[in-house]
This record gives C-alpha cells, sequence and structure tokens, in this order.
C-alpha cells in the first residue's frame, strides 16, 4: 500500500511537471488521468517487477524477475508471431483497401452506396463481428457454412495455419474500413489534370494505380501503415474471442511459457495474468512487453513527427540492431540487411537519391532470409527486425517507378472485373450481419449451417429482457457512456482550448498520440492492480475513465482543429477586453464548439458501448456487466454453461440498430475527425 | 407505562439493526436464483445479520485481482476445490473446524490435514445418452457396472447409424484426469506434491485417447460449446460432462439418460471428476458461522441442489435426494468412486495447462508421445 502510493505521488508529480506546464488549470484534469490510465500502470509494473510480490509477501529481488521474463524464449517466440501476423493483417489490409478505394473512386453510380456498405465493419462492435465470423468460419469442429461452401475444413483449435489466417483476415476485414477511407482522402489529394493525363495515355486501372494513384497517395497514407502495423501488434479482441491463442505448437511448447500459433503479446500478457500469482514477474513481463512497444514506436513516432527519411532510417537501423542483440532478430545474417541500412544512411547525408533503393534491398534480403528460414524452421525462423524492416521499406518502395502492365484487358473485361470484386467485397461484408439476423430470430439454439433461416422467432428478444436482465445491462452501458461523455468534456475540451491559447500546451497532443500508441495489454493489467488499489476496480466509474482516456487521443484531435480554426480575432478582442482564460473559454469557445463537442460526445458514447476489452478485464460482478460483456457471457464461458447463440443474435441486433442509429447521425464529423488523427 | 414499554421497543429495534453484522458473500457457477431466495430468506430470519451477495461469474479471476493487492476480501466465498491451494499459499483464508460430510467433501478442500473450505456441494462427470437414438440402434441402456468395452460397442453402433459415437473434448484436463487416474491407481500420480505428467500410466491414458479418437474414431472431439450442442441436437449419442447440464437438459425436454463413467476392462474404474464446491472463510466471525449452518442445513440444502442437480454436502439431504429421483442416484454412484483433484497451487497453475498442450501435440501427431509429457513435465517442475 504504502509502496503503492509513494510511487504513485512520486511518478505522477514528475509527470505532471513535463506536461501539464503550460496553462496547467486547464490540462492538469486530462494529464492527471492520462498519466493514472496510460502510463503508471507501466511505471507500477516497473516498480513491482523488482520484488516478487505475492502480497502480503512482498520480497526485493533486484533484476530476477526483468532477467526472468526478458529470456523467456516463449515470450521472444510470441513476439515474432505477433510480427509475422501483424505484417500478414497489413499487406491483407493495404491491397484489399486499395481495390476497394480505386474501384470506388472510379465510379459515378453508386458510389455513396458503396462507400457506406464498405464502412459498415467499422460500425458493428468487433465482439459481435468476430464471434459471427467465428461462426461461420469454425461452425462446430471445423464444420461450418464456409467449410461446406470451400469442402474444407477449418477446426481453429487444431488447424494452425487456418486459425492464423482467419483471426488475420477478420482482422484485417475490422481495418479495412478506415483504411479504404483513408486512401479515399488521399486519392482526393490528386489533381483531376493528372488523371486527364492518364486516361489520355490509355492507361489501364493497373497502370493507373501503379503509376499514378499508389505512388502520390502512399506518402499520404504511409504514416498510417506503420501505426497501423502498431495497432495489429497491440491486437487482443480478435485472437481471445476466435481462438485463444490455440492451437498449440511444438516449438511454443517451452518450460517458461507455453504459446500457440496466434498467441500474440496481448494474449500472451492476458495468460500470464491468469497462470501466475507472483505480480512481480507481472509486471516484469509487462515492463519488457513495453519495451518492445516503445522500440517501436521509436520508429512510428517519426512518421507523424517528421517526415524527414533519416530519422526513419535511423531509427530502424537501430531497433534493428537492438532486436538482433535480443534474439529476435536473424542471427549472423542480420549484418548483410544492416550493412545495406547503414549504406542507405550514408547514401541520404550524401544527399543521394538512390538511399531509397538501397534500404530497399537491404529489406528484401531481410524478407528472403526469413521467409526461407521459416519455411525450413517454421515460425521460430520469424525475426522482428526484418519484419520492422519490411514495413518501412513498404512505406519507402513506391516512389519514382514506371509500370507497364503487359496483360492488356479490353475495358469491358475491366468494369465487370470490378463489378465481381465489388460484390465479392459487399457479400463479406453483409455475411456476418446476415449471420447475426439468422441467429436473432432463430428457435433453435444452433450456429446456422446454411444462409437460409430455418425458423422465424421474437421471443428471444423477449427472454434476453424477460430472463436475462437485459435492461440492466442497457443501463449501465448508458450509465458507462454517460459518465465517459461527461469526463471527456470537462477534461479534453479544457485541454484544447489550452492547446489553441498557448502554443506550448498544444504539445499535450503529442503526449495523448503516444499514450494512444503506447497502451495495450501489458498496461492493461497493471492498470486493473492500480485501479484496485484506488477503489476503482470493479466499478463503471472505472471502465468510464479507462474509456474516455483511450478514446481521449481522438476526441482532442477532433476538437482542436475545430477550436483552431475559428477566428483569433475574438480571442485577441477579448484578450484586449481583459476576459479571464476562463471567460474565453466558456463564454467564446464553448458555445462556438458546441458541434464538435456534439460529435465527440456521440463518439465517446459509441466507443464507450462498444468497449469489450475494458469492462472484461475492469468488471467481475455480473450486475455491473455491460452490453458487451452480457453478450460475450452468451458465447462465453462465464455465467452459462454453454453458448447461447439465438439469444448472442438477439443482443446482438439489439444492439445494432442503436450503434447504426448513432452511428448515421454522427458519421460525417466522426470521418472527418479519425482522417484527421491518421495524418491525412 | 405502555409509552415507556413502545420507547425501550424502539430502542431495542434501534440497537440490533445499529449492531447488526453485514456479511460479504461472494457466489459462482449455477444456483444464482436460488441462491438468492436462500439469502433473502436468511435475512429475513437473521435481523441481526445482513447478507450481501454478489454474484461472481469468473470467481477464480475475482480472487487473483483480489489477491494482487491483499485487500478487498469478502467475509466469505464459494470456491473450487482446486482454487484453495492459491489462497492458503496466500494466507489468505482461514481453517474451518468442525465439519460434517461425507469423505469425499471433506478430502476436497485438505490440505496439509488441515480443512479450508466448508463443503457445499459438488458436481461429478457422468456419461450422458440420447435414449431415441439409443432406441434406434436397437440398444438398452447399460448397466451401472459397464466397461470400455461396452461404451466402445455402443459408441461404434451409434456411428454406424451415421452420428457420433461419444463426444467430448480429447484435450481437455478435465476428460484426461479420470483415464489417467485410472491407469494410476485411482489418482493423478504426484511425488513430494508435484503433479508427474509422464508415468506410464498417463502415457497409456494419452494412447487411449489416441485410439478412441484417432484410431478407431468412435470418439470425436469438440470445443467444450460445440460438443454440448452436437449431444443436444442429437448428433451424438453419448458425451461425458459434468451433471451440472442436468438442468439444461430437463427444461429443454431432451430424451437423455445418464450413466456413470465405465470401467477398465482390467476392472479398473475411471473415476469421473469430483467437482466440489465449499464456502472458504477470509475473517472468522460468528455471523459467517450461522450463516453457514443456515444454509447447509438439511432442508435449505437439499432444496437448493434438489433445483439444481447438486449432490450436497449435507449427509441426510444426500440421501433423501438419492431415494427421490433416478438421476440423483447414478450420480451418487458415480460420486462414491470418484476423482478428488489435487489441490496444489502447481495443479491449477501448471498441470492443466501442460497436459492440455501435450495432449493437444499428441494427437494431432505432432510429437511423440514421450515427448510431449516429457516437455509437459519440465514445464511443471518449472512453476512448481
Amino acid at each position: 500500500m504504502n509502496l503503492f502510493f509513494t510511487v504513485l505521488l512520486l511518478s505522477a508529480a514528475v509527470f505532471l511537471l513535463l506536461v501539464a506546464r503550460a496553462k496547467p488549470a486547464y490540462t492538469f484534469a486530462l494529464a492527471s488521468l492520462v498519466f493514472l490510465v496510460s502510463f503508471f500502470p507501466f511505471i507500477w509494473g516497473i516498480s513491482i517487477s523488482f520484488f516478487d510480490f505475492s502480497p502480503p509477501n512482498i520480497q526485493f529481488v533486484g533484476l530476477k524477475n526483468l532477467s526472468f521474463a526478458a529470456t523467456d524464449p516463449g515470450l521472444a517466440l510470441s513476439v515474432k508471431i505477433t510480427a509475422i501476423w501483424a505484417l500478414s493483417v497489413l499487406v491483407m489490409k493495404l491491397i484489399i483497401s486499395y481495390a476497394l478505394a480505386l474501384s470506388i473512386a472510379s465510379m459515378k453510380k453508386l458510389a455513396k452506396f458503396l462507400y457506406m456498405l464498405i464502412l459498415t465493419p467499422w460500425a458493428i462492435p468487433a465482439y459481435i463481428s468476430i464471434v459471427s465470423w467465428t461462426s461461420l468460419v469454425e461452425g462446430y469442429g471445423g464444420n461450418s457454412i464456409f467449410s461446406r461452401f470451400l469442402g474444407m475444413n477449418f477446426d481453429l483449435t487444431t488447424n494452425a495455419p487456418a486459425a492464423f489466417f482467419w483471426t488475420a483476415f477478420v482482422s484485417a476485414w475490422l481495418g479495412i474500413p478506415l483504411m479504404t477511407m483513408v486512401i479515399l482522402s488521399a486519392l482526393q489529394t490528386i489533381s483531376p489534370q493528372l488523371k486527364d493525363l492518364a486516361k489520355m495515355e490509355g492507361m489501364d486501372p493497373i497502370e493507373k494505380a501503379l503509376n499514378l494513384y499508389i505512388p502520390h497517395t502512399l506518402p499520404i497514407v504511409f504514416p498510417y501503415i506503420f501505426l497501423t502495423f502498431l495497432g495489429s501488434f497491440k491486437e487482443f479482441t480478435t485472437i481471445f474471442l476466435m481462438t485463444s491463442g490455440g492451437p498449440s505448437m511444438v516449438s511454443g511448447f517451452g518450460q517458461k511459457s507455453i504459446v500457440g500459433a496466434t498467441t500474440l503479446i496481448g494474449m500472451f500478457i492476458y495468460d500470464k495474468f491468469y497462470s501466475t500469482n507472483n505480480y512481480g514477474v507481472l509486471g516484469a513481463y509487462s515492463t519488457v512487453v513495453g519495451i518492445i512497444m516503445l522500440a517501436l514506436l521509436a520508429i512510428g513516432w517519426n512518421y507523424r513527427r517528421s517526415r524527414k527519411k533519416f530519422r526513419i532510417i535511423a531509427f530502424t537501423l537501430v531497433v534493428h540492431v537492438f532486436f538482433d542483440l535480443w534474439g529476435m532478430g536473424s542471427g549472423l545474417f542480420s549484418f548483410v540487411p544492416i550493412s545495406f541500412y547503414v549504406a542507405a544512411l550514408l547514401s541520404y547525408l550524401m544527399k543521394s537519391s538512390k538511399f531509397k533503393k538501397i534500404f530497399v534491398i537491404g529489406a528484401l534480403l531481410d524478407a528472403v532470409y526469413m521467409f526461407v528460414g521459416v519455411s525450413f524452421h517454421g515460425v521460430n525462423a520469424v525475426s522482428l527486425s526484418s519484419v520492422i524492416s519490411i514495413v518501412v521499406a513498404l512505406t519507402l518502395a513506391f516512389e519514382g517507378q514506371i509500370h507497364i502492365n503487359v496483360f492488356k484487358f479490353p475495358n469491358s473485361v475491366w468494369k465487370f472485373i470490378k463489378a465481381m470484386w465489388l460484390s465479392f467485397w459487399s457479400i463479406l461484408v453483409l455475411l456476418p450481419l446476415w449471420n447475426i439476423i439468422i441467429m436473432g430470430f432463430s428457435k433453435e439454439n444452433l450456429i446456422p449451417m446454411s444462409l437460409i433461416p430455418h425458423s422465424l422467432t421474437f421471443s428471444n428478444f423477449f427472454a434476453l429482457f424477460e430472463n436475462y436482465g437485459f435492461f440492466n445491462a442497457i443501463k449501465n452501458s448508458l450509465e458507462i457512456a454517460a459518465i465517459a461523455v461527461i469526463i471527456t468534456l470537462l477534461t479534453v475540451f479544457p485541454a484544447a482550448w489550452a492547446g489553441v491559447d498557448h502554443k506550448k500546451a498544444s504539445n499535450f497532443g503529442n503526449v495523448l498520440v503516444f499514450a494512444a500508441l503506447f497502451t495495450g495489454m501489458h498496461t492493461l493489467i497493471p492498470l486493473v492492480i492500480t485501479f484496485k488499489f484506488l477503489n476503482l476496480l470493479n466499478t463503471l466509474e472505472g471502465v468510464a475513465i479507462s474509456v474516455a482516456i483511450h478514446s481521449a487521443a481522438i476526441t482532442y484531435f477532433l476538437i482542436y482543429p475545430f477550436l483552431l480554426a475559428l477566428p483569433k480575432s475574438l480571442n485577441e478582442a477579448a484578450k484586449i477586453d481583459g476576459a479571464s482564460g476562463f471567460v474565453r473559454m466558456t463564454r467564446i469557445y464553448l458555445p462556438l464548439a458546441l458541434p464538435s463537442l456534439i460529435t465527440v460526445g456521440v463518439l465517446v458514447f459509441v466507443e464507450s458501448w462498444n468497449s469489450f476489452v475494458l469492462p472484461l478485464v475492469l468488471l467481475n460482478s455480473q450486475n455491473l456487466y455491460p452490453v458487451s460483456i452480457m453478450l460475450y457471457n452468451f458465447i462465453g464461458e462465464y455465467g452459462t454453461s454453454y453458448s447461447i447463440w439465438n439469444l448472442f443474435g438477439a443482443g446482438s441486433i439489439f444492439n445494432l440498430v442503436i450503434i447504426g442509429i448513432l452511428f448515421y447521425i454522427a458519421r460525417k464529423n466522426i470521418v472527418s475527425g479519425v482522417i484527421s488523427r491518421g495524418g491525412v | 407505562m405502555k409509552r415507556t414499554f413502545v420507547l425501550v421497543g424502539v430502542m431495542l429495534l434501534v440497537t440490533i439493526f445499529s449492531f447488526a453484522t453485514t456479511l460479504t458473500v461472494w457466489f459462482s457457477w449455477e444456483g444464482q436464483k436460488d441462491f438468492q431466495s436462500i439469502v433473502n430468506e436468511f435475512n429475513r430470519s437473521h435481523p441481526n445479520i445482513k447478507v450481501n451477495l454478489v454474484y461472481v461469474p469468473n470467481m477464480i479471476q475475482k480472487l487473483r485481482i483480489t489477491l494482487s493487492t491483499g485487500e478487498g476480501f469478502p467475509d466469505l466465498a464459494l470456491v473450487r476445490n482446486n482454487d484453495i491451494g492459491l489462497l492458503v499459499d496466500a494466507k489468505a483464508i482461514i481453517p474451518i473446524k468442525n465439519v460434517k460430510t461425507t469423505p469425499s467433501f471433506y478430502k476436497s478442500f485438505l490440505i496439509n490435514n488441515v480443512e479450508y473450505a466448508y463443503p457445499y456441494y459438488a458436481d461429478v462427470q457422468v456419461v450422458y445418452v440420447n435414449k431415441t437414438l439409443l432406441n434406434d440402434i436397437g440398444m438398452s441402456l447399460p448397466s451401472t457396472d459397464w466397461t470400455l468395452s461396452d461404451l466402445e460397442n455402443m459408441a461404434s453402433s451409434f456411428k454406424k447409424s451415421g452420428h457420433i459415437g461419444i463426444v467430448f473434448q480429447n484435450n481437455s484436463p478435465y476428460f484426461f484426469n479420470p483415464f489417467n487416474a485410472a491407469f494410476n491407481g485411482g489418482n493423478i500420480p504426484q511425488k513430494d506434491g508435484i503433479p508427474l505428467a509422464n508415468t506410464k500410466g498417463t502415457l497409456k491414458a494419452a494412447q487411449l485417447f489416441n485410439y478412441l479418437f484417432n484410431e478407431k474414431k468412435i470418439a470425436v472431439s469438440y470445443k467444450k460449446m460445440a460438443f454440448i450442442n452436437a449431444f443436444k441436437s442429437g448428433r451424438s449419442g453419448m458425451m461425458m460432462m459434468g451433471s451440472f447440464l442436468i438442468p439444461d437438459f430437463l427444461n429443454s425436454k431432451l430424451d437423455f439418460s445418464i450413466v456413470p463413467y465405465p470401467s477398465l476392462d482390467n476392472g479398473s474404474p475411471i473415476p469421473p471428476v469430483f467437482d466440489s464446491k465449499g464456502f472458504v472463510f477470509f475473517k472468522k466471525s460468528r455471523a459467517a458461522e450461522n450463516f453457514i449452518d443456515y444454509i447447509t442445513s438439511t432442508k435449505i440444502e437439499e432444496e437448493f441442489c434438489k433445483q439444481n442437480y447438486k449432490l450436497p454436502a449435507n449427509e441426510k439431504a444426500m440421501l433423501a435426494l438419492k431415494r427421490s429421483d433416478e438421476l440423483f442416484k447414478v450420480m451418487s454412484l458415480s460420486a462414491e468412486k470418484a476423482l478428488i483433484l489435487p489441490t496444489s497451487k502447481v495443479f491449477k497453475e501448471a498441470y492443466g495447462k501442460a497436459i492440455s498442450t501435450a495432449l493437444s501435440l499428441y494427437l494431432n501427431d505432432k510429437v511423440p508421445l514421450e515427448e510431449a509429457f516429457s516437455k509437459a513435465q519440465e514445464y511443471i517442475y518449472q512453476h512448481k
């Protein structure tokens, strides 16, 4: 107890002095909460890692726990799996999103309709779509709609390649709407003259994509590419709901840890939480994962702050060496690609334009060596250093090349291909929704084995409210959402206003972005212990604070540009008239910012309503469960003996109607706000 | 005078209520509504004690989080017997005295000859049989002393009729433990309190699984949610599972029956897991003892267990239920030869995960038998 509060007070004082120095009265509240939710858990994890920590037994052990975690081959393997999984998700997202964006951008009729259709997965809570996909793919032990259609068995509990592919695909499916939006926005920046020129040159769609669209949009999109990679690196929900980290792998059966084919680091930390009673060891694992995230952020941060290639290449080089020395690289072979990266750096310093090519060659060598290694030795041959270099190379590769398509098709064929592709993707978007509808109206508690409903009943909806306390869950969700909205408006708006009024205070936005990118399961598990000490665990307020702070980056960057765009003369005139900061914020900016605050309110409401991981980890009393956890309980283990698919379907339909209405109301502002956060 | 009596009466009432002890009780698993009714009745009949019942969907998660700070424990919590090692190691719970129950229940919560929970009820594993499918293949329910060969024959007949013979999850320690014990003298093998994962008996048990699932293919493995659905929807003739599903199957009007686990052909019983739950005391108090006395009294416990098909720890209640219901008779018979799982922390934290991984790898032909279980043993030693 004493140790906890000593660490909390000391670290909070240092953080607030560093972060909230400019206009502290306006930034203090948000800074305190961000510190508590995003940074302190990591600091607390580091602090307890020096102890064998099983209250009331606490014993100082120095670096023993950290050394145990850092040298755990299971953790290294999990990091490697995470790296290759995140790369797979990124590649899928990029290819599909570009294909969708380019198809829609070239359409006149139906473009708006298709755009909204493609955005649909974004509006569906992940815990609903993931469960729906799982039932479509896996069904009963691999016997499912998909397995019948494709003639293959997809038992995600035993078939490692299937588990890896489908989890990556579903994760990509969830992220494709946002990436498509970003690419579509970037496509708007291409001048009509260039497009006309391409048309006059007789370029076919492939040539246009390779020579015009991709080279012109990638510089805008590539910051988002690395952020997407980082996001996938922290993925938890998809894995938790689809495979729980399995199936088992021979190489994952270690002495310290057991790692399955889809045990990403989020799942790894979550598993550790339930298999160790020494919280010092848990703190050590969180610390080690935090260090890995910081190393990745060291590269990713440069995409946001500076688009100068020097820093990106230099940091990639340093991080490459760091992971090579840690044993997560390609061993001695690493000297080969590293020499290319050094050459690329020197070439850049000598102002040669060849630096990109040299870097890409290094990354290609990294990739070839890794993929050959994987084909012979399996996932253990994955190199985190190589994966990072490949991702960075992806952002540098498409510049200054002329690509000619040798396989020319007539226009009518392209039109047919485009129509087929868009129809196919539309089906993939709607399939999980249709599956949920079949479940929700089914008389029997069964996973649908056909896309044609075999029965129709409304009784599931009545049962939800009569027998399962769905009203209580709705009340809890509303309470969490309301508190989160209030916290956001009371803390984020003053901080955003401070940033507008005082340039130094605007640096706080960077802290928020950093916090959003850094946090993950490695900070969430220590947050549980932190909240327990502060009596916030197992409370709706605790969940609401966490949701509000996890959404703080996006809400800040929705409000901040809006305030920045307001005429500065208003503020200056009021200042001359002697109006205090508080008066200027509340009397001038607040009324003018109302439209953006309403959007922010709706966004936070939707984020709170959809939140799954936070209530899953922070709540453990049934009477406090929100809608998300209640629906999960219908198909998960808690509270029920086995899955109740039809009630899950009915609850999901009800949920989707609420979210759909809110999303429809605020869609335009939310979309523009999210895109601005992506750096476009 | 009258006024004085009223005043004294009011003062007495105020005194009683102001000194009322509040007990916080964490409850989990099935029977939430029935237990809430019991608590409500207790609160009515004991005005000086107020029980605050908290339903906890995942008890072990909640206990772990509470242990992480060493604060915020309730007065009482219902726990599974193999969770208590964790609580004893953390010195979070206190020993119990004067427990009146059957030897199986008593043994379930015993660590170093000290009893750490007041036993409440138990589930026991049984074989569920679909009676409609059984009629279709022209067979009748097996006797209670049936053997593994009988089970194989019945499963083969179901398979021939286009159904799954028997269904359960083949990499789950919950299902493997009974077979493991059957080849290891009726217990989970241990040495100095550390579970052993690579004894000859354990390897034989794994080979038997391989025979049933991969060679003879009369058993099919699904995840829990899938295999229950497979049985319930009539795709499988038999299913191995805990008795806690009985109320749901009865509500669904499923045409089923239960039989005890069979014996091996050499006569060694395959002991079903005795999944017992009991109340642990985090704080000693007279009020908590009163509450336990109340809920474990014959009539109250009999009613709760009857509604939820649980084996009561109260012997008289058990006797009454056994006499009144055929399903309880089979459950009781199963409990007589049941397996009581170790309560140690290493069994809870390492054994299950290691065995599950070893079985997955072996049964999916990724690792030879001995290597898989040697790795499991190494993992267990690392986490002892």
